[in-house]
């Protein structure tokens, strides 16, 4: 695969000597991880949370009004503010976590940020999904609040959360593009700074094309996860 | 025995408040096939989810096996509902699990060992018919196979009762009889007490012992399925049961007999008795006679040449006991 591109790509010489040096690599490795991690402890937060906000509900398992809308009221406030604002608002408290005020650390703080509230939002709806019979079933055979979030909402919603999974990561990748606004590193920083800073559409391309190569490898994962597991799909 | 007394309940939504159950008593005794029926929006529904509290009545107790379940704890609750299956006309199976995981999810929460679940779902497979599924995903499987799989898991905590909503509603015509046939079998051999709720006649003549008619959130009428059906009293009773007064062609000046079969005397010996016994040409008009637990039940309408023959045939009739009105 590696060669493959590299035989497309061998008409650009700045492209060639990036290579040489490595940074192709080590930008297209930095967005790999940052979204990854990135992705990944914003589910930590954002799973619960959405789990909980489905929870507490009108139609769900145990409504609590005010505790639903205080945390809708949470994700959508956070979910409406652009990440490019998000992200410069953040640098201060970003600083506090990590001590310092640009870098890759900062940008996870700030994408988990932006995450969660979506992941949590993602989460909601995945579980809303659930056939409301289904857990009355559950109900009616005794089965507690707990356990029906944990072997009846999540495993039943398995696949569309597999599938809000990768629809989150493919969004984290996007908006880790913006990484060169606070020194970060990424495929969104050599567009910027060997591309568009030195007048190299070259460079740009290719880092298009290297970000839309990550789209669809994640998402092709995730449409072959889905199908292995999801029991709905007659075989 | 599942008690009822004076329930209801009440729905408040956003804009209006809807009365669902007012005043219900009901008692249904160990051993019965309980057949609720109504027409769509009765109440029927919410009446079984208030006997295992996945409705909450606002009024009323819910003594099921001599406990009042509105009075007890949430955990206490949990622990009653293990003895009440529950069956519901979408199946309402965890779509990602297999047959035998379904059966064995009641008996994962009841906190039973896995190898002794598998044995009883293996055990319940073989009751229902459907050992060769066990694998299966329920989106493998048809609409009759799927209520068996219903089935076998509300039995899997071997409960004392069965709660039956609308359970063979969406389901064809000869997967209904062999659904009933089942849960016929069931009440017989592990004498589970059953309640079956259902817009069909057809389904609580076919297995139900007792019947309460529900109509407009009240129940206007029950008891034995038999005498209910010679006699329904409520107007939305004779509706369900009798058949509609239009398809039934009497001309004009046309004078008949309705024959009323309540059990006791047999369609076919009474027919053929009028005309030989009196001679009398009578004509059958209409005929609608079941049989229920091998008795008949039913009517019939009959059609005379002149007003003396009627006369003829009643006092006929009269002689044989069996139930009729003059009509025409
Ligand atoms: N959760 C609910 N909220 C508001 N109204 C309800 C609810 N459930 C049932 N009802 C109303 O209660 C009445 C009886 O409903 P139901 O018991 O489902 O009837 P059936 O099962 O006989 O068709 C209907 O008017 C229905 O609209
Ligand atoms: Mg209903």
């Amino acid at each position: 695969m590696l060669h493959c591109l590299l035989t497309i790509f061998q008409f650009s010489e700045d492209f060639i000597k990036l290579w040489e040096k490595g940074i192709i690599l080590q930008s297209i490795w930095e967005t790999v991880y940052i979204t990854i991690l990135s992705t990944m402890i914003a589910y930590l937060i954002g799973l619960p949370l959405g789990i909980l906000t489905y929870y507490t509900s009108k139609d769900g398992i145990r409504p609590m009004p005010w505790l639903h809308k205080t945390l809708s009221a949470l994700i959508n406030v956070l979910r409406s503010v652009p990440f490019i604002i998000l992200m410069v608002a953040l640098v201060p408290f970003a600083k506090m976590i990590i001590g310092k005020s640009y870098g890759n650390g900062v940008l996870i703080v700030t994408l988990i940020i932006a995450a969660f509230p979506y992941v949590a939002r993602m989460v909601e709806s995945s579980i809303q999904e659930v056939d409301h019979g289904v857990i009355e079933a559950a109900q009616s055979m005794g089965t507690s609040n707990l356990k029906i979030v944990f072997k009846v909402l999540i495993p039943e919603a398995n696949p569309a959360l597999i599938t809000g999974g990768i629809i989150s990561t493919v969004t984290v990748l996007g908006y880790s593009a913006m990484a060169a606004t606070i020194g970060a590193g990424g495929l969104g920083m050599l567009a910027i700074t060997y591309g568009h800073q030195r007048f190299n559409d070259d460079i740009i391309w290719i880092c298009v094309l290297l970000t839309v190569l990550l789209v669809v490898a994640i998402q092709e994962l995730g449409v072959w996860i889905v199908r292995k597991t999801d029991k709905r799909i007659k075989k | 025995m599942i008690k009822i007394t004076n329930l209801s309940k009440i729905f408040y939504t956003e804009t209006s408040k809807v009365k669902a159950l007012e005043n219900i008593n009901l008692t249904i005794n160990d051993g019965d096939i309980f057949g609720i029926i109504g027409l769509s929006g009765a109440g029927k529904s919410t009446l079984v989810r208030c006997i295992n509290l996945l409705e909450r009545p606002n009024e009323g107790e819910v003594i099921v096996g001599g406990v009042d379940l509105t009075k007890v704890s949430e955990k206490e609750l949990r622990l009653a509902r293990r003895n009440i299956g529950m069956i519901f006309q979408n199946f309402n199976l965890l779509e990602q699990r297999t047959v035998i995981g379904n059966i064995c999810f009641p008996l994962e929460i009841a906190g039973v060992k896995r190898q002794d679940a598998e044995k009883r779902a293996r055990e319940l497979l073989e009751i229902v018919s459907l050992t060769d599924k066990e694998n299966a995903y329920p989106s493998q499987l048809s609409g009759g196979q799927k209520q068996r799989v219903a089935i076998a898991r509300a039995l899997a905590t071997n409960p004392k009762y069965l709660l039956c909503d609308e359970a063979t509603s969406a389901l064809d015509p000869n997967t209904t009889t062999s659904i009933l046939e089942l849960l016929q079998s069931i009440n017989k051999q592990f004498g589970v007490t059953i309640v079956i709720i259902t817009h069909e006649m057809s389904v609580v003549e076919k297995i139900c012992n007792k019947v309460a008619v529900i109509d407009h959130s009240h129940i206007v009428e029950q008891g034995e399925v038999g005498e209910i059906f010679t006699n329904p009293k409520s107007e939305i009773a004779k509706q369900l049961i009798l058949p509609n007064k239009s398809k039934i062609n009497i001309q004009e000046g046309q004078k008949g007999l309705r024959l009323i079969f309540n059990g006791e005397s047999y369609a076919e010996p009474v027919l053929s008795g009028l005309v030989r016994d009196c001679g009398l040409d009578a004509n059958v008009l209409f005929a609608d006679v079941k049989e229920i637990n091998g008795k008949h039940y039913g009517h019939m309408f009959l059609s005379f040449p002149s007003e003396q023959d009627i006369e003829k045939a009643i006092t006929w009739l009269d002689g044989r006991k069996v139930n009729y009105s003059k009509e025409g």
